[in-house]
């Protein structure tokens, strides 16, 4: 998948990491102990969180060193394309006057082929 | 009878739309007058009488400016993307030429201390989460608008890659053909040293029905031409000028060059 596409879904997944971690919180939030005597068994979910977030900045950093740059000016590539599209035409053209050419000798060939057999036929 | 609203619920396709009507032979007649001389007053009194203007007939002209609706959304007529300006949202990034990958990395950790914010904010003081939320979307919105700018450049590089592509391909097929029939002429030329020989060596002097010109040299050379070819076709290369080895190369000859003919088409 291109890189673009894959940049933009990783920046869509950064906001959707902001929102259930934010959303887990509040669900699901951590036991506060009542009674300093009763002990209270908290899952760590807050640090599991912050490092799913912390993960994907760092993924993000890593997909932007990648984009590709900016190297040539539109006008450069334009220029490019007209030029690529010239020679496509050329290279058509040549391969249409070698296709005439295989085609003609083709009709040799099956002469040739039909005078071979007539021979054989005829000596045998 | 059936009733058409009933026929027009239970049918698979929709009805075609109610103007069809209106292209009824008179009609056209009166376009094509009305397209060729607008001011003839028996055209304008007939155009009246109708109750649809004459060149709705005519298919409508293309658009060309603003916006039209199409599946119910808007499309604006010329595609290009709006600037940030434009759609109400602040730039945070600076104008003209930057560094992409450098403003992306700013916005990218920006974005990260702004949710930090957001958690304080909600922990200390919940009922001002706005502001913090409003600046979260702008920087994402930013990073998003950053990316569309590259699209017009993706697409023509890859418009690029594949012209390329196609050039290459196209080069390689006009050179197998073109070696194809190399090939297949040196066959041809072998079988018509073969056939010369053959001509020449057993009868001596028949050379009648030979429709391709023969060489009336003596006989030592042409032999010495055609155990050259004989070795050339991969045939044996131990018979020379007997009419049963001919035989055989021409057979071999034969298959070899079918399989070629079939290469070409």
């Amino acid at each position: 998948m291109d890189r673009l596409t894959q940049l933009q879904d990783a920046i869509d997944k950064m906001a959707l990491l902001f929102v259930s971690s934010l959303d887990h919180l509040t669900k699901i939030a951590p036991l506060v102990p009542l009674d300093p005597n009763v002990p209270v068994v908290s899952t760590d979910s807050a640090q599991e969180l912050a490092l799913d977030i912390s993960r994907q900045a760092k993924e993000l950093e890593a997909l932007i060193d990648n984009l590709p740059g900016i190297s040539q000016t539109p006008e450069a590539q334009i220029h490019d394309l007209e030029n690529l599209a010239q020679q496509n035409a050329d290279a058509t053209v040549e391969y249409e006057m070698a296709v005439q050419e295989a085609k003609e000798l083709l009709q040799d060939v099956t002469f040739a082929l039909r005078r071979i057999a007539e021979d054989q036929s005829i000596r045998s | 009878m059936e009733d058409p609203n009933a026929q027009q619920q239970g049918a698979a396709f929709p009805a075609p739309p109610y103007y069809f009507q209106r292209y009824t032979q008179p009609n056209l007649a009166l376009l094509e007058k009305a397209k060729s001389d607008p001011t003839n007053p028996d055209l304008i009194t007939a155009l009246d009488a109708l109750p649809f203007p004459i060149f709705a007939l005519e298919p409508p002209p293309p658009i060309k400016r603003g916006i039209c609706w199409m599946f119910g959304r808007p499309w604006p007529v010329q595609d290009t993307l709006a600037t940030l300006a434009e759609q109400g949202i602040e730039q945070l990034y600076p104008k003209g030429d930057i560094d992409r990958v450098k403003e992306l990395k700013k916005l990218n950790h920006s974005a990260i201390f702004n949710f930090l914010d957001l958690v304080h904010v909600l922990s200390t003081s919940p009922g001002e989460f706005a502001t913090k939320v409003d600046h979260i979307r702008v920087i994402f919105i930013n990073m998003h608008h950053i990316l569309n700018e590259y699209r017009p450049h993706q697409a023509r590089e890859t418009l690029r890659l594949m012209m390329n592509d196609q050039l290459d391909r196209k080069r390689k097929e006009t050179a197998a053909v073109r070696k194809t029939c190399a090939d297949l002429r040196k066959q041809l030329a072998g079988l018509r040293a073969l056939e010369q020989d053959r001509l020449v060596t057993p009868a001596g002097a028949t050379t009648s029905d030979n429709n391709q010109d023969v060489d009336m040299a003596p006989a030592t050379p042409v032999a010495a031409s055609t155990s050259a070819t004989a070795t050339d076709a991969g045939g044996n290369g131990t018979a020379i000028g007997g009419s049963t080895s001919a035989t055989n190369k021409n057979a071999e000859a034969m298959s070899r060059m079918m399989q070629l003919c079939d290469t070409i088409e």
